[in-house]
């Protein structure tokens, strides 16, 4: 008569006590997904130099004086121009790819086609990030080291503030060159972890 | 009647992974191809840019007043540094897309089985096609000033003398576009089979 209660309590328990494990796993057993985290990161470091190359190109107008007021600015060079219409576009895309990015970490698994065609954008953000860079690069050197067989003279010389200003932002630009073709091959990698050997 | 569900839902997934092989080896073709166009427009570039040199008979007038002084001037592409890395450039991705033709041809034996030696492969390509891209930017910054001059920076026009020279710049340049395009054909078409890939599973 007293082990009835005994046998009849336990099975009272241990249906309390399940619906209180079953609450505790889904919160603690998702993984942290390094490749989206190093994903947003890339990201933002490519967006963050590309808009340091602009700002820093934009306002690199120096004035010297030669017998008059002489400036020289980033718009008297048509390569100059280029370089930072190229790097706003790349850092608007880059911006656009981080949100995109960034979205797919908070929700895992919503985009998982995104990351595919986010490889393509960034291909194509390599090849006009490296085109300006190559075009502002080639001439600031010739400002720098000018050259005797066309008789183009060296301007780095009278303009000091202006040519430091110029390879500082093309400097970062590299960087982020280097940040994109990064971002790709981690973005290769993550799609053939996907695949089962 | 369940024994009849599962063989065809079998073959169904068989008939899937075999398209895939048989689109697998034709990819392998085009990208061979791809490689091939990339090879020769680069080789040609790299050619046509270095055989650059002309000599003229420049006029140059210093004073006014004074009939124009007539001297004999070379321009070489070795004169100017953004032309020796152009050329530098090309020959790079020239002697490379023969090396990962030969690389792929013997050890890629399919992508799941060689990830390292792919992703080698995808990583030179992609620095490659960054090399080719800022060549052909420099290279045409180059040549812009040399046409139009820049009155800002005192920098003078150059091709109205040197026409033959000028030319022949601007048609390697043109030629290694072409160049640079193939190679991100390349990357495009590694993306578009890695995308294929994963979708299957």
């Amino acid at each position: 008569m007293a082990s009835e209660p005994e046998k009849v309590v336990p099975p009272v328990e241990a249906p309390v006590a399940e619906p209180e494990k079953a609450a505790l796993p889904p919160s603690t057993t998702r993984p942290t997904d390094y490749f989206a985290v190093a994903d947003v990161v890339l990201r933002l470091l490519v967006f963050a130099s590309a808009l340091v190359s602009v700002v820093v190109m934009s306002t690199s107008k120096e004035t010297e004086m030669l017998p008059y007021p002489r400036p020289a600015k980033f718009t008297e060079s048509p390569a100059l121009i280029y370089f930072v219409a190229a790097l706003s576009v790349a850092g608007f895309f880059s911006l656009i790819t981080t949100l995109g990015s960034l979205y797919s970490l908070i929700k895992p698994g919503c985009c998982a086609k995104i990351i595919s065609h986010f490889i393509v954008i960034d291909v194509l953000l390599l090849g006009i990030v490296a085109s300006a860079t190559g075009a502002a690069g080639s001439v600031t050197y010739i400002g720098l080291k000018g050259n005797t067989y066309v008789g183009w003279g060296k301007i780095c010389t009278l303009y000091g503030k202006f040519c430091r200003y110029l390879g500082a932002s093309i400097g970062v630009s590299l960087f982020a060159s280097v940040m994109l073709v990064l971002l790709v091959l981690l973005s290769v990698y993550s799609l053939s972890k996907k695949i089962p050997k | 009647m369940k024994t009849l569900e599962t063989s065809n839902g079998a073959s169904d997934s068989n008939e899937g992974k075999n398209r895939c092989d048989e689109e697998m080896v034709k990819c392998r073709r085009y990208e061979m191809i791809l490689r091939i166009m990339g090879l020769i427009f680069t080789l040609v570039a790299a050619i046509v840019a270095g055989s650059n040199k002309d000599t003229e008979s420049v006029a140059i007038s210093l004073v006014d007043g004074l009939p124009p002084l007539h001297l004999t001037l070379t321009a070489k592409w070795s004169y100017m540094s953004s032309t020796v890395y152009f050329v530098a450039v090309n020959a790079i991705a020239c002697a490379y897309a023969a090396i990962s033709m030969a690389f792929i041809a013997l050890i890629g034996g399919g992508r799941e089985r060689n990830w390292k030696g792919s992703i080698l492969v995808v990583a030179l390509d992609l620095t490659m096609l960054a090399l080719l891209f800022s060549a052909n930017g420099a290279s045409a910054s180059i040549g812009l000033i040399a046409l139009n001059g820049n009155s800002h920076t005192q920098w003078h026009k150059v091709c109205y003398a040197f026409k033959r020279y000028c030319i022949q710049g601007g048609a390697a340049l043109v030629i290694s576009m072409f160049g640079s395009f193939f190679f991100f054909c390349i990357v495009l078409l590694f993306t578009y089979n890695l995308h294929r890939t994963t979708l299957n599973y």
